[in-house]
């Protein structure tokens, strides 16, 4: 299983992270079983200074300035083939 | 118990004309917080000329009422001011202005030429003694003379004031050959406030400018206003936006959620992360919820609403400031909170002044702003244009 967080706090969801909110219409069937997907309120990371939004946590791994949904999708396919 | 006057208005201009000849205004005397004064003019003939005349009288009325001028005196400067209608030999316009000082709970009106306002008291349409006061003659004016009242208002009054096109809405109709008259609105109102008890100010104006359009089949044959003062209950909301300024304090913010009455709604997902953790309180997103410039809102027990916080802010700021009450339509964080905060009285904001500096990157798509300064503007309208009273607290 891929457990997936979505950061849409604000630095995230203006930086492209309001296109993540179609993620599930994009998996397939197939994918979507094997996916947790979750979006959450900011994660803290933009505060932090490392790494720029939007970010993505996959199993506990924080994936930075993902460009958009597509990008998203290649990450958590990587992860499911894992 | 604090209690308040709610004062809500509708208005629809006549078919094809773009503004109203109706107008209404509503002030807080400036001496006196507890004095709400409000004026329905409704100026001759329709379009732009009404529309100035029915501005330059609400606004002469509301500003010798405020400073408490003799009704006499006020109402003759009001006539001098008028240009006369050459044929009909009338005022340009006619007006009702209402003031009520609830600390005392007294309400005195003036009527010159609108239809009679509605006095409701549990469920009862009461006959208030009027006096007729008699002004000076003035050349070419034939109505010389204005209904005064004065009475003791009661928890849970309203005062119904409408323009005569409500009377006469669906005139002419096979319905309504004679129009809506008095006794018709008088009956839709009771009973639909035997319907909805707790009806606001805002919804009962809507409800029955609703049915004056449906009378004239959508197509109003004059200017339409109906406005509605509620005397009740205050309603109180908390609006807590943004951590504080030093991490030692957010126990009293999350204490303050706890114990505030009202309605609660917590704006920013750090500040919500904070009261969540605390009060060991999970939260939710709604993500069925798509909006294209603000964030989903969530859920979380003890509290009405969780928004984003200067997105939805900022568009807050942007509704309240174009008036516009389009709000039923698509809902999302922002309209969802401008809902909250016009339908609520007293509101308190809990400001947190720690500043997010991954909000002033310059490589920021949009202006996101300072949350003390949108906050800032959003409290002054609240204040002006919608007249609630509202208490801000920096952390
Ligand atoms: S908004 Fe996404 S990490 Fe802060």
């Amino acid at each position: 299983m891929v457990e997936v967080k979505i950061c849409i706090g604000t630095a995230c969801y203006v930086m492209g992270g309001a296109n993540f909110l179609l993620i599930k219409e994009k998996l397939s069937d197939k994918e979507r079983k094997k996916v947790k997907l979750e979006f959450v309120p900011c994660l803290g990371y933009c505060k932090s200074g490392k790494g720029k939004p939007p970010f993505v946590l996959i199993n506990g791994k924080i994936y930075e300035k993902i460009v958009d949904v597509d990008a998203l999708i290649e990450i958590i396919r990587e992860n499911i083939e894992k | 118990m604090e209690k308040i006057v709610e004062v809500d208005f509708c208005n629809v201009p006549k078919h094809l004309q773009k503004i109203s000849g109706d107008v209404f205004q509503k002030n807080i005397a400036s001496d006196n917080e507890n004095k709400v004064v409000c004026t329905l003019s409704d100026g001759l003939g329709s379009g732009v000329k009404a529309n100035v005349l029915a501005t330059l009288t609400a606004t002469m009325a509301q500003q010798f009422i405020m400073n408490n001028m003799d009704v006499r005196i006020a109402a003759n400067i009001i006539r001098s001011t008028l240009p006369i209608c050459s044929i009909r030999k009338i005022s340009y316009s006619t007006f009702t202005t209402v003031n009520i000082d609830s600390a005392i709970e007294l309400a005195k009106v003036i009527e010159f030429d609108n239809p009679p306002y509605f006095l409701v008291r549990n469920g009862k349409m009461l006959n208030i003694k009027k006096k007729l006061v008699k002004l000076e003659k003035q050349k070419n004016i034939t109505r010389n003379s204005l209904m005064y009242s004065e009475f003791k208002v009661e928890f849970g009054d309203r005062i119904i004031l409408f323009s005569d096109g409500v009377t006469q809405s669906g005139m002419g109709t096979k319905r309504l050959p004679l129009g809506w008259r008095l006794e018709g609105v008088k009956k839709f109102i009771l009973e639909l406030l035997e319907k909805e008890r707790d009806i606001s100010a805002r919804r009962l104006a809507s409800l029955v400018l609703k049915e004056a359009m449906k009378n004239d089949l959508f197509v109003p044959k004059d200017d339409t206003t109906c406005a509605v003062l509620y005397y009740r209950r205050a309603r109180e909301l908390l609006v807590i936006t943004g951590p504080p300024f030093d991490k030692s304090k957010d126990d009293y913010v999350v204490e303050r959620f706890k114990e505030f009455k009202g309605k609660k709604v917590i704006c920013g997902g750090t500040t919500a992360h904070i009261i969540s953790r605390k009060l060991c309180k999970p939260i939710k997103i709604n993500i069925s919820e798509r909006s294209a410039d603000v964030p989903p809102t969530s859920t979380m027990e003890g509290a009405e609403l969780v928004t984003e916080g200067i997105l939805t802010l900022n568009k807050v700021s942007n509704l309240l400031k174009s008036q516009e009450f389009k709000s039923d339509t698509s809902k999302d964080g922002a309209t969802k909170l401008f809902d909250m905060l016009l339908n609520n009285d007293c509101i308190h904001f809990l400001v947190g002044t720690a500043v997010n500096e991954a909000h002033q990157d310059p490589n920021m798509p949009v202006e996101l702003g300072l949350r003390r300064i949108t906050v800032e503007k959003i409290v002054r309208l609240l204040r002006e244009v919608y007249l609630k009273k509202v208490l801000v607290e920096y952390v």
